[in-house]
């Protein structure tokens, strides 16, 4: 091998080398191609970044449940939920919240995520008077990459 | 303070795994199975080291 690629360093031969030697040069760059492409933990959007030629974040990892009943009579009570482990290990999650009564009917704007971690989240209530909430709060967390972790 | 909340939910996939939370409210939900989770253990600060005496 003579050389290597500027952007991922992919092994290539030379013009000199000897056509015998072709098959195993070919399986050599297919190896650095597969190796670097499926390579998604260290590398999760370089595919993305390199065909847009920009860096940006996207989606790479996600979680969704519910707490149900959350809170029965207050504007201010909270409560601490927990990821499944290990899931969010790039950055912190970003957090959506939708809020159905136990008829199923949608409540808006009655609680929000708080202290958000790559391990648990708050939700609190942010109603100005008390509210009664006994249906179900459904979350969605979802992790992006860094920008800058294109690779 | 920080503590180490483990949910103990038969067939939750965090079911025995401790998962590190800081100031958590009174109230703690496992998120995968939506149960709350009640064993919860502070976790001591480390203390600081001993001065040591000069001669």
């Amino acid at each position: 091998m003579a050389g290597t690629t500027t952007n991922f360093g992919f092994d290539y031969p030379t013009s000199t080398d000897y056509v015998k030697d072709g098959a195993t040069a070919i399986q050599t760059l297919a190896d650095d191609v597969d190796a670097r492409f499926g390579n998604v933990a260290t590398y999760p959007n370089q595919i993305v970044n390199r065909v847009s030629g920009v860096s940006r974040p996207v989606p790479y990892a996600q979680a969704v449940g519910s707490a149900a009943p959350v809170f029965t009579a207050s504007n201010s009570a909270s409560i601490t939920v927990t990821f499944p482990a290990s899931r969010f290990t790039v950055s912190t999650p970003i957090i959506t919240l939708t809020n159905f009564s136990a008829s199923g009917s949608l409540i808006a704007s009655t609680y929000r995520a708080l202290s958000i971690t790559s391990s648990s989240f708050t939700i609190t209530g942010t109603a100005t008077t008390a509210v009664t909430a006994t249906g179900a709060v459904f979350w969605n967390a979802i992790q992006m990459t860094s920008a800058s972790a294109s690779g | 303070m920080t503590y180490i909340v483990t949910c103990h939910t038969e067939g939750c996939e965090n079911n025995g795994i401790g998962i590190e939370i800081v100031d958590p409210e009174p109230t703690v939900i496992c998120g995968p199975c939506g149960q709350e989770i009640t064993d919860k253990i502070e976790v001591q600060p480390e203390p600081a080291p001993k001065a040591t005496k000069g001669k």
